[in-house]
């Protein structure tokens, strides 16, 4: 007979791996990167993921939230999340200077398809801190750059404080290999970009569709009107994809609430093309 | 597998006997839950059935899965163990058709084939676990298991499947399990005539009759998969208190909430139960909500029941235990919901 009560849990999905913050770089005025290090080799290690993917972190005592993970796993040894002070777990993260220990597990969900993307060129659209997963996908491109046609980013926040890794910005402003294209809602008196929506810059730059595939994330609001535009554009929906965002506790497929339909986003997702969604019944 | 019969009177002497190497839970007395059974001429009574199913034995309301305390290293983790090492295997008696097979459908949710992970705590309290069922002597207001494709009267997937046949029990025993729960019992057990078999047969068939009500649940699939839009679930919806009461009384609903408390420089990290028709149960920090209303709300108990999970496992996860229907503080009946969707051009 099976003892229950015998059998101990070596392979348990709910237990963390104790992780170390290393480096917190503010982003925003809300919003933090934080440079995350798992405390022991063989989680290092073990932790395997793509671009796209999201871990479960922990703050013991205020709790875990799922995060999208900003950096790529072509740069190893560390993990990144950029986090926005929203709730009560990302406060206490917000709260934490580096040093302290918290928990991390996944990688979950599926990822970006970099796969099917080589020899195709790529639209990245972004809005605020959308950009945080649409990240590790651009730095995975730009690091197997070769693979890869034209990449072009669009990116807009609300004003010039609130775009994120400006320095990075800075680094892909720079390069000839690719383009960003960015946009602030309202400027102030610093700024010399451009200002305007994200949706109406797309528009004005009318990329053609034709070997292009584009991935956008960003505020809901964004999302719906970078859709249209793209339809108009005359991009399928096949080409378009983005990454959704519902609320979440296990991670594992197993505690029900994530699902869009018969889809569990924590599994199943987060990454979908436009196809996928209207299939599912989303209400983007 | 044989069948075999057991007189009335002897079955408590047989569950006695379980009861040495076994913690037995039955049905309580007050109806209300399973408990360590003390009275084991009570524990087959075949009337009713408990308000709560026994999915608490092995997903409870509320579960501490770690705990953490503040170390010279900084905060150190430990997994909790599903029970402590002193505890006595558990054996279920008395489980009605309908929530054994409820419990084969939450087996499949914690399953690695499911979602990738097997979970590690539903899996710890329920792996081992003997499980004897009872068919329902006479169905309850609501019941409508005869209409429940997951639910098998007359042999439900268990260790050991029993039926009264009025001065005994007919045991089939089902499973190596099985067989040994009804060795022990020695010659307390007899084998079974064609004529018991017959019996049961009638038995199951009699009880399917009376909780058929033509509700084509395996149906609803694809029917949903048409309704999403449709302006009913507003209208059904709309007596609705959110109470919640129709999922953390249901045998089949599983999702659960993860919370941490701490006490200064300790805590722990538990689940409970969370039911979709709460407000919060998706709302994101951000404060975006894609299940705001009410009628979004139903529109996931009944879309996750009986398309979202069949499209998963090929199961419609309502076994026809009734316990919504005749819980519902405002009497939503969901065999009339099921019946307005089903009709629904």
């Amino acid at each position: 007979m099976t003892m229950a009560q015998t059998r101990i849990m070596p392979d348990n999905p709910y237990l963390p791996s104790p992780a170390r913050i290393e480096e917190v770089r503010v982003e925003t005025p809300d919003t933090n990167t934080f440079r995350v290090v798992f405390c022991e080799d063989d989680c290092r290690e073990g932790f395997v993921y793509r671009p796209g993917q999201f871990a479960e972190v922990s703050v013991f005592g205020a709790g875990e939230a799922p995060f999208s993970i900003t950096s790529t796993p072509s740069r190893p040894g560390f993990l990144e999340f950029s986090i926005k002070r929203m709730g009560r777990v990302t406060s206490a993260l917000h709260q934490m200077i580096g040093g302290e220990r918290i928990g991390v597990r996944g990688p979950y969900g599926n990822n970006f398809p970099v796969g099917e993307w080589k020899g195709r060129k790529l639209l990245f659209i972004g809005g605020g801190i959308g950009l945080a997963p649409l990240r590790s996908a651009i730095n995975y491109c730009l690091d197997n750059r070769a693979d890869y046609g034209d990449i072009d980013i669009i990116y807009g926040a609300r004003s010039p404080a609130d775009l994120v890794f400006k320095p990075e910005l800075e680094r892909w402003e720079q390069r000839s290999d690719m383009r960003l294209h960015l946009t602030v809602d309202r400027g102030d008196d610093e700024w010399q970009g451009r200002v305007g929506f994200v949706p109406a810059l797309l528009t004005e730059l009318g990329p053609s569709p034709q070997g292009v595939s584009t991935i956008t994330c960003g505020p809901p609001i964004m999302i719906r009107l970078v859709l249209q535009g793209l339809e108009q554009l005359g991009f399928r929906d096949e080409q378009i994809v983005t990454t959704m965002e519902m609320r979440m506790k296990c991670g594992i497929g197993k505690c029900g609430r994530c699902n869009i339909g018969r889809s569990y986003v924590c599994v199943d997702g987060p990454v979908y093309n436009y196809a996928q969604l209207k299939q599912l019944g989303s209400e983007l | 597998m044989p069948d075999y019969v057991i007189a009335k009177d002897k079955a408590a002497q047989w569950l006695a006997k379980l009861g040495e190497r076994y913690a037995v839970y039955a049905p309580a007395a007050d109806g209300i839950s399973f408990e360590r059974a003390s009275d084991y001429g009570a524990a087959l009574s075949p009337a009713g059935n408990t308000r709560r199913p026994p999915k608490e034995m092995f997903l409870p309301a509320s579960q501490t899965l770690l705990r953490f305390r503040e170390g010279e290293q900084g905060v150190e983790v430990t997994a909790q163990p599903a029970q402590s090492a002193s505890a006595q295997p558990r054996l279920l008696a008395g489980v009605r058709p309908c929530d054994a097979a409820a419990l084969r459908l939450l087996d499949t949710v914690f399953s690695e084939a499911y979602s990738g992970y097997e979970d590690p705590y539903y899996r710890a309290a329920r792996s081992g676990i003997p499980v004897i069922s009872l068919l329902c002597a006479e169905p309850l207001e609501g019941c409508f298991c005869g209409d429940a494709p997951a639910v098998d009267l007359a042999s439900p997937a268990v260790d050991v499947a029993l039926t009264d046949l009025g001065d005994r029990y007919f045991a089939e025993a089902k499973s190596e399990t099985g067989q040994e729960l009804v060795g022990a019992g020695g010659d307390l057990f007899s084998p079974a005539s064609d004529a018991d078999r017959a019996a049961r047969d009638q038995a199951a068939a009699g009880l399917r009759e009376r909780t058929t009500e033509g509700l084509p649940l395996a149906e609803m699939r694809e029917k949903l998969r048409g309704l999403h839009e449709s302006p009913l679930w507003r209208e059904l919806s709309q007596k609705c208190l959110r109470c919640g009461v129709c999922s953390f009384l249901c045998p089949t609903c599983h999702c659960f909430d993860i919370q941490d408390e701490a006490f200064g420089a300790q805590g722990y990290r538990y689940r409970c139960w969370d039911t979709c028709q709460f407000a919060d149960f998706t709302l994101m920090t951000s404060g975006e909500n894609p299940r705001r209303d009410p009628a979004e709300r139903l529109k996931q108990r009944i879309c996750h029941k009986l398309e979202y999970l069949p499209d998963r496992t090929g199961m419609a996860y309502c076994v026809g235990c009734g316990r919504c229907v005749r819980l519902c503080p405002v009497g939503m009946d969901v065999r009339e919901t099921i019946e307005e969707l089903a009709g629904a051009p």
